[in-house]
């Protein structure tokens, strides 16, 4: 190690090391010869819809809010056997203080597609 | 309590990844309205210049290019564009910005990011033939009618001064104007053609890419004068003249013209000696003098002084940088990213044709590490042509 932490001699490939890597850039040639210019804008579309997944949920707070929802154990229980829910039950479950926080959620969600579709 | 403002000037590349960085990371400060941005632009549409160079040979589309900004600035963004996005002064001491409506907008913290313009009227003769993928698609597309009808002859490649923006376009766009001639044209027209590459300073580019640049050019007989002066375009005879009287005959005169910031910002005495915005190269803040320095005022992209190079890769990485110094600025945490000159250049080889794979590579460099001798690669072309597809949903929304 020289003084000013960098390694001497940084990489000593043994045999399977090389092995590895011969595979890895063999692998990178299949890839390099599957491309054309068409294959690649046919990517990039594709890569443009995931990007805008992407941005989606890594820009919203609603993420984090189903990811604790979706682990809650009364979700978890209720799955076990969904129960069947009729107007009645549904008017009952709307007296719940949760539940009609989801339900201010998806009224906000539903106002906020509505208004990006027009625009 | 009132909203921290944040104001952006230029919607470009730069200024939009400031935009979508803050929206995204301070979406709970802005619903909560302690933090308001807002974006101000003349254009709604949004263009990806760097592709401009790709355009005459048939690379990319308007369609690929072209988007509009709504699409791609986050709604928690206020944007206003046309004159209400226009900026006609900046006014620093007073921490505000008047735009052409007449509309004044004050702020906590600005960031300059206008990029800069072509101004061929600065050189005598030059409107007059005056071809280039430099300014526009309208003037694009009118190069690329050209070059496809192009019969033979002698082809001039003008860069008139420095500081351009992306300084490797004109050597890229050289290299691909050959390969366009010798394998889509036919390889008759080539061998009528003359290419002519005439460049205001010594290198193209640092010296491991003028060392490549050097070679392919001298493959490609590609002839190439350095450190050329410009006096004017003699246009009625077809004639590039230097500074010194030389004459260098030409069928078509392709130019870069002498680039400047905004007219707004050098009317607004905010500019330096060059008619740059001036910046500290390391923080990005506003440091005209020792004394006359604005830290809530950040300049980013091509506006920038002429010591920070103007490159695509250049302008990314600054506005990641800008932006996450603002997001430390705004919350109050002691902390400051630096700029190390983290800029790059792609270097074409050879085109994707009938005939041959297309080979490119991305070369980067910083203030402190120079670039190293590189070589193309047959996957730098394709990452170099799937990058300007996902332009806009990767770099512009600060993704990547």
């Amino acid at each position: 190690m020289s003084s000013s932490g960098k390694m001497d001699n940084p990489v000593e490939l043994d045999e399977r090391t090389y092995a590895a890597l011969s595979e890895l850039l063999n692998s990178i040639k299949i890839l390099q010869d599957y491309l054309n210019d068409q294959v690649i804008q046919d990517l990039a579309k594709i890569l443009c819809c995931l990007l805008k997944l992407v941005n989606a949920i890594s820009s919203t707070d609603l993420v984090d809010i189903l990811e604790r929802g979706i682990q809650d154990p009364e979700l978890d229980r209720a799955l076990l056997s969904p129960p069947r829910v009729g107007l009645i039950g549904l008017i009952r479950a709307l007296r719940n203080e949760d539940v009609q926080r989801g339900m201010g959620i998806l009224i906000e969600l539903l106002r906020a597609i509505g208004k990006a579709s027009t625009n | 309590m009132s909203a921290k403002k944040v104001l952006i000037l230029g919607a470009g590349a730069c200024g939009s990844i400031v935009a979508n960085k803050l929206a995204r990371e301070l979406r709970r400060e802005i619903a909560k309205g302690e933090i308001e941005i807002t974006l101000l632009d003349r254009d709604e549409i949004s263009v990806n210049q760097a592709g401009f160079t790709f355009v005459p040979y048939g690379l990319y589309t308007k369609e690929d290019i072209m988007k509009p900004r709504r699409k791609f600035i986050s709604p928690r963004v206020k944007s206003f564009f046309g004159s209400d996005g226009e900026v006609e002064r900046v006014d620093l001491p007073n921490r505000r910005v008047i735009t052409k409506s007449g509309r004044t907008y004050s702020y906590d913290y600005l960031l300059i990011a206008t990029g800069c313009r072509g101004v061929a009227e600065e050189i005598k003769g030059l409107s007059r033939d005056f071809n280039t993928f430099y300014t526009s698609l309208e003037d694009t597309l009118k190069l690329k009618k050209l070059i496809e009808e192009f019969k033979g002859g002698k082809i001039v490649i003008l860069t008139v001064s420095m500081p351009i923006p992306c300084p490797g376009a004109p050597s890229k766009f050289t290299i691909l104007l050959d390969e366009y001639l010798r394998y889509v044209k036919g390889e008759e027209i080539r061998k009528k053609t003359e290419i002519t590459f005439l460049w205001p300073i010594k290198l193209i580019g640092p010296p491991a890419y003028n060392s490549l640049v050097e070679k392919v050019f001298e493959e490609k007989e590609i002839q190439t004068r350095r450190e050329f002066s410009l006096s004017e375009i003699d246009e009625g005879r077809k004639e590039v003249v230097s500074a010194d009287g030389e004459r260098i005959k030409y069928d078509l005169l392709v130019t870069v013209p002498p680039h400047k910031s905004a007219q707004s910002l050098i009317n607004s005495g905010i500019t330096d000696e060059k008619g740059w915005v001036p910046a500290d190269k390391y923080t990005l803040q506003y440091a005209k003098s020792p004394t006359e320095r604005y830290d809530e005022v950040y300049v980013a992209g091509d506006t920038g002084p002429a010591e920070i190079l103007k490159t695509g890769v250049g302008a990314h990485y600054q506005g990641l940088i800008v932006g996450q110094n603002l997001i430390n600025d705004l919350l109050g945490i002691g902390a400051k990213v630096p700029y190390r000159g983290e800029t790059g250049c792609p270097f074409v080889g050879s085109m994707y044709t009938t005939y041959k794979r297309g080979m490119a590579y991305l070369a980067s460099w910083t203030y402190d590490r120079p670039l190293k001798p590189f070589a193309p690669t047959e996957l730098g072309w394709f990452i170099y042509r799937i990058y300007y597809y996902i332009y806009w949903d990767s770099t512009v929304k600060a993704l990547m």
